[in-house]
């Protein structure tokens, strides 16, 4: 019985880490720390955002814009104290590696790193994370949805051909 | 041919005339076929322990299972529980915004964001790609 109730115990406390390890998960943790600029939008709030005219984003080549149709929810986190963003930069990295996102992007411009990751099948991704880490700031940000992958492999590959 | 009861009616001393008479041959065959049969038998008996071993094994497996399959059950029922009453438990955070049109500008901003470090991306790769045609034309 004592067995029983260990391995119950343990189950638990597994569940519960799962929990914490989404992006969901990892707002909830940090959102109401002060140190910490948080921003959350929901499938609700996305809803009612499809009623406002599609977005043209800046001048550069690469446009995000048009994703944007299929999103369900928005996860922001930007911290700027170096203890908390090295640990919220450790539950984004456990999270990434448990769900097996595939890295998209990596740019390594004047001490920040940005990296862009995808998961979610051959067609569809499923959620789209972007960081940024800087010597002692991090941002964390997580678009959940469906989104199409021709459509987002279709902007870049039109983004490089301006570019060339 | 004499048959087993026939030999085992000879006496000690019949058995040893037989045995010294040069007259009757030996089978060629007679050494191997021994040792054919005492390896056949040999491996029969090692099959039959084999099989009793796992017979034995295959038992206490089923009573292994059959003691641990109640709480194993409990503890899968128990677990799936918590998993279900603990995604419910998280709280759903609440938007930052009430008005769409703030979260729109939002949205557009973190976009531009993610687009803008694309791009940077894309500009680093681009600005590469001469040195990296210079060192496949070298290497050509």
């Amino acid at each position: 019985m004592k067995r029983i109730a260990t391995l119950v115990a343990a189950l638990f406390l597994l569940t519960a880490s799962a929990m914490a390890q989404d992006g969901k998960g990892i707002y909830n943790k940090y959102s109401d720390n002060e140190e910490v600029s948080a921003v959350y939008i929901s499938s609700s709030m996305f809803k009612l955002m499809g009623k406002v005219p599609n977005m043209e984003l800046g001048d550069g080549s690469m446009n995000l814009g048009p994703i944007i149709k299929n999103l369900n929810s928005m996860y922001l986190l930007d911290c700027e104290d170096p203890d908390i963003s090295r640990e919220l930069k450790a539950d984004v990295n456990k999270y990434i590696d448990k769900y097996k996102f595939e890295m998209l992007m990596e740019i390594k411009d004047r001490g920040e790193v940005v990296r862009i990751y995808t998961t979610g099948s051959e067609k569809t991704v499923t959620q789209f994370i972007m960081t940024a880490a800087e010597y002692d700031a991090y941002t964390f940000i997580c678009l959940d949805g469906t989104m199409s992958r021709a459509e987002l492999e279709k902007a870049i590959s039109k983004a490089t051909q301006k570019m060339e | 041919m004499k048959r087993l009861e026939d030999i085992e009616k000879l006496s000690m001393a019949d058995l040893e005339r037989i045995a010294s008479d040069d007259s009757i041959k030996v089978p060629d065959t007679l050494k191997r076929d021994i040792t054919i049969t005492a390896r056949a038998l040999e491996m029969a008996s090692q099959e039959e322990a084999a099989e009793k071993k796992a017979q034995v094994s295959h038992r206490r497996y089923r009573k292994i299972l059959k003691l641990i399959s109640y709480p194993a059950a409990a503890v899968a029922i128990i677990t799936i529980g918590m998993h279900i009453s603990l995604q419910d438990s998280i709280p759903s955070p609440k938007d930052t915004f009430d008005d769409p049109r703030m979260a729109y500008v939002q949205m557009e901003q973190v976009l531009g964001f993610i687009s803008e470090k694309m791009n940077t991306g894309m500009d680093i790769a681009s600005a590469a790609e001469p040195a990296i045609d210079r060192t496949i034309n070298a290497l050509k």
